[in-house]
């Protein structure tokens, strides 16, 4: 048995590991403390290896373009939520950047292979595994997981490969290079962007990693009482919703403020949505409740259902919920839960599935797309439509284009409602219902993204009124961004959010137990926009202009048919564009400080 | 004058209902006497969901599925909805 052996710097290793799978050479990087700093690691991290390694350049889907799995000082702390990965590339949905994190023993077992991150180029000749045992690499054949589900597809690697190892896994439909395929790890998913097509791109099936070297600790004791601080509070009311309930509480309360986007974002409420609360679900069905390595919340409610006959498990988020449910006037619990779970069978973000179908059956239905099958409110439809693209299918080789090349491809303006912003389709927040988040998608860096943006939450705040903006909201959007970027790249769970009740300062004093750094608020703030600033740089070296930042028309031109009061016309989000623009410290336009078109 | 009063996520978990209507004796009163109200009423609800005598921070309040009075400083009148909510989204 290995011993473990200790890092010199504190929450690092200082380096990466570059592979090429295409001959199977790795060469190790380091990583200056300078760098370090202004990056912390996950989404941070990720974002200035793609610029160092010029991504940009490459098609996201072609055998020189990067992917990079980036690690943080945090993981393989005692503080809670904090093993979790981020997987970092060009999208190749969008064109832009993408960061989507995940969580559980990949990110402890990958930081133990004593890298800060794993970047990955080339192609390998066929369908392979990337197996790391530190800074040993090979290559091993994948044909007999090829076809499987990435939780089969993990099973039999475990099986294979003992528990010491922890994997990443693509579905078929990473495989099939579907542009919103996921990167799996124990049912957890980096789901936005098409992570998993870039994986696939590369035959490669899985990542596999072990490893014996742990990062140091500046404090170790002053470390263990902060965790069981934050440990304690993470117990409390602060969490309670997503223990009891889940994210998907939001439904019914979305419903009543206009806000659950329904039937293509045409309404902001489904008549039915009570059929799809967790309150109605956890009567009608078995439910357990899980939890990610290392975490103390608990969020993951896991539903049983029958799927021909046979007993199986559904994993429910809210934005499953939404995308699967009233987007597509969907309203049955069984069909919703089985449509989630093929998104997970096949490795699909269940947003852009939902977001892509949706717009898909509006086309249909206003005679712009021959699939008379495909309507709103059939959940059979529903189904069949996942299956195709997960197979690569008739109609589901288009819709695995998502939303944004389908209409392009369809013409008649159909983009005007296509749910998209850059391409990435918008998860379940109605803009015009909750506009300081209107002005978050429209300006994400990876496109439509709650995750990146949490500025809803200054839309359920007294400080605003939600339908309609001012200009002052531009700043709010900032700071909930700001919040984010040091969340993604600490890593910690968004969930903890609410415990915090100095965020930037409690955030400083983590980095610094494990660090030894003397970080202040100020200064995580700056580096908060020094990480946007660099995602930002990214979208301009790949070609980002400043019409991208907006809303799809109809969101700009109509009200919502459900809440005539919820409306936003263009002139306003211009204007609020701007504002943000301008308090991110860019020009008017959205470009950098010394920075134009291309350059 | 009559107040709905609706419960969504945490609130609901404990009150045990989704909505209930208060009759008070007089043509408008504020938020926060109405939240007194379903405190007195619901001492689930008073230790769960407030802290200090007001809901805890973790809950918000919305009046007629409008504006947001996390404060409490707004007035209900005759035939309002009031909304209590847990206050994360997320997802």
């Amino acid at each position: 048995m290995l011993e473990d052996r200790v890092s010199k710097a504190n929450g690092y290793h200082q380096q990466y590991l570059e592979i090429n799978v295409s001959n199977g050479v790795a060469t190790r990087h380091e990583l200056d403390t300078t760098l370090l700093q202004q990056s912390i690691g996950g989404s941070g991290l990720g974002t200035h290896l793609l610029l160092e390694h010029e991504s940009w350049k490459h098609d996201p889907l072609a055998a020189e373009a990067s992917i990079v799995f980036a690690f943080s000082p945090l993981v393989g702390s005692p503080l809670t939520t904090s093993a979790k990965f981020a997987v970092v590339s060009r999208s190749p949905l969008t064109g832009r950047i993408n960061d989507s994190l995940a969580s559980s023993t990949f990110a402890i077992a990958g930081k133990r292979t004593g890298n800060d991150a794993l970047l990955i180029k080339g192609r390998a000749v066929s369908p392979s595994i990337l197996v790391i045992e530190e800074n040993q690499i090979s290559l091993k054949p994948a044909e007999h997981l090829w076809g499987l589900s990435a939780e089969d597809a993990e099973l039999q690697l475990r099986e294979e490969f003992g528990n010491k190892f922890s994997f990443a896994v693509i579905g078929p439909a990473g495989e099939q290079l579907v542009r919103y395929a996921t990167i799996s790890h124990s049912g957890r998913h980096a789901g936005r962007g098409g992570s998993g097509a870039v994986l696939g791109a590369k035959n490669i099936k899985a990542v596999a990693v072990r490893g014996n070297q742990r990062a140091a600790w500046h404090d170790t004791e002053g470390l263990i009482a902060q965790a069981r601080n934050l440990s304690q509070r993470s117990f409390g009311p602060a969490t309670e919703k997503y223990r009891e309930l889940g994210t998907a509480a939001n439904v019914l309360i979305f419903n009543r403020l206009n806000c659950l986007p329904t039937r293509n974002f045409q309404k902001g409420s489904f008549e039915k949505a009570g059929e799809l609360s967790p309150e109605a679900m956890n009567i009608a069905h078995e439910k357990i409740r899980e939890s990610c390595a290392a975490c103390t919340i608990g969020c993951t409610h896991v539903y049983s259902i029958p799927v021909d006959g046979r007993p199986s498990r559904a994993r429910i988020e809210y934005e499953n919920l939404f995308a699967l449910g009233p987007l597509c006037e969907v309203s049955d619990q069984q069909t919703v839960l089985q449509a989630s779970q093929l998104c997970d069978y096949y490795g699909l973000d269940t947003i852009s599935t939902g977001g892509t179908i949706a717009f898909a059956m509006e086309c249909v239905e206003r005679g712009f797309l021959n699939e008379t099958w495909l309507t709103f409110g059939n959940g059979d439809a529903l189904l069949q439509a996942i299956h195709m693209i997960g197979r690569g299918e008739g109609i589901g080789v288009r819709l695995a284009q998502g939303s944004r090349t389908l209409a392009m491809e369809l013409g008649n303006n159909t983009i005007a409602f296509a749910p998209q912003v850059k391409g990435l389709e918008l998860p379940g927040y109605e803009p015009r219902a909750l506009q300081t988040m209107a002005l978050g998608f429209a300006v994400g860096t990876r496109g439509a993204d709650h995750n990146r943006s949490g500025a809803y939450e200054v839309d359920f705040s007294e400080e605003v009124d939600r339908r309609n903006a001012k200009v002052h909201q531009a700043r709010l959007a900032v700071e909930t961004e700001d919040k984010a970027a040091i969340m993604d790249s600490l890593i910690l769970c968004k969930f903890l959010r609410g415990v915090f009740d100095d965020y930037f300062a409690e955030c400083a004093t983590m980095l610094n137990l494990i660090t030894g750094w003397r970080l202040e608020s100020s200064d995580l703030i700056s580096t908060a926009k020094g990480i946007i600033d660099a995602k930002k740089r990214f979208n301009i070296l790949c070609g980002w202009s400043p019409e991208e930042d907006t809303l799809p028309e109809r969101m700009l031109t109509s009200a919502l048919a459900d809440d005539r009061d919820a409306r936003l016309n263009r002139e306003t989000l211009e204007t609020l564009v701007t504002a943000y623009n301008l308090e991110r410290g860019w020009d008017e336009a959205g470009f950098l400080p010394g920075s134009s078109a291309g350059t | 004058m009559k107040i709905t009063i609706e419960y969504y996520g945490i609130p609901r978990q404990r009150v045990g209902i989704a909505s209930e209507t208060y009759e008070f004796d007089r043509d408008e009163m504020g938020i926060h006497d109405v939240i007194r109200a379903v405190a007195s009423k619901h001492p689930a609800f008073e230790k769960h969901c407030m802290d200090d005598g007001i809901v805890n921070k973790h809950m918000t309040v919305n009046l007629n599925g409008n504006q947001f009075f996390h404060s409490e400083d707004g007035i209900a009148r005759d035939g309002d909805a009031l909304l209590i909510l847990s206050m994360d989204a997320g997802g």
